[in-house]
């Protein structure tokens, strides 16, 4: 359970910092099975050596909102805008959440994928995070990778 | 005043210009990267250059790196998720004049613009 305090400590800071929103994680669990596909994962690893993946999952209207706030727009549905806001935000919860000195993969976003097998089926730490705009959920697996399910390529954003 | 925002994230670097707006700079130039930025520097010479560390194909401190080969004085803020103070180092090595971690507020922001061109200028 440990290895998830980070990165629920690093999503308050960002959503309070980035959003002016409050963020409730519920007590984290351990899953042993695959979670329900999410609309909307996003998907941060170290580079290089470094072990460890991070996915958040979101419900697409949530997503929506969530960046809609973040780039001070009405929710558009736009998916390139939503996928950058929600990149955006989440590369900053692994970069609080990873130890220190640990480089980054820019985000991957994947819309319609079994977040659990982004993560290649090992045990994951998760934790469900309450926002005003609702919640979502946030996944860390300490020691898979993501190559190793082979499902992510880098998002293109522009 | 000329300034060019390197960031692969559209959505931070419309929060940028937001706060560059509020500051009254509009002639704001755009790169998605190290090697877009590259390439737009052939034809714009901004008097500040605002980066992103993490980018694909050619990264902040990559760019840092090249851009100072050739101009050792214009103004650098790199903004980052790094926030590690070797990694803060390793960009004031490169040749940054001012960092941001991200997670930032806008006035943060506001403030490190300011404090650069401020420095820069006195110099």
């Amino acid at each position: 359970m440990d290895s998830i305090a980070p990165f629920l400590r690093s999503t308050e800071r960002v959503f309070s910092t980035m959003l002016q929103l409050g963020v409730d994680c519920a007590v984290a669990r351990t899953r042993l099975s695959a979670p329900a596909p999410y609309p909307i994962a996003v998907v941060v690893e170290p580079r290089g050596e470094g072990k460890g993946v991070l996915v958040a999952g979101f419900e697409l209207a949530v997503a929506e909102r969530i960046a809609a706030l973040f780039t001070g727009a009405e929710p558009s549905g736009d998916p390139d805008a939503v996928d950058d806001a929600l990149g955006e935000l989440v590369e900053m919860i692994g970069a609080g959440g990873f130890r220190d000195g640990i480089e980054l993969t820019p985000p991957a976003v994947r819309r319609g994928v079994d977040a659990g097998s982004v993560i290649g089926g090992a045990s994951v730490v998760a934790a469900t995070c309450q926002t005003p705009c609702g919640s979502f959920e946030l996944l860390v697996s300490p020691a898979s990778s993501v190559d190793a399910a082979g499902l992510v390529s880098e998002k293109g954003r522009r | 005043m000329k300034i060019l925002l390197v960031d692969d994230s559209k959505t931070m670097r419309n929060i940028q210009k937001s706060v560059l707006a509020e500051l009254g700079f509009t002639d704001v130039h755009e790169a998605t990267d190290g090697q877009d930025a590259l390439r737009v520097l052939r034809t714009v010479h901004p008097d500040l250059l605002i980066v992103d560390w993490n980018m694909p194909n050619l990264d902040g401190i990559g760019l840092v790196q090249a851009f100072r080969r050739t101009d050792t004085t214009t103004p650098i803020i790199m903004v980052a998720s790094e926030s590690e103070k070797p990694r803060v180092i390793e960009a004031i090595k490169a040749g940054v004049d001012n960092y941001v971690v991200k997670p930032f507020t806008p006035d943060l922001l506001s403030q490190r613009i300011q404090e650069t061109l401020a420095k820069c200028a006195a110099a």
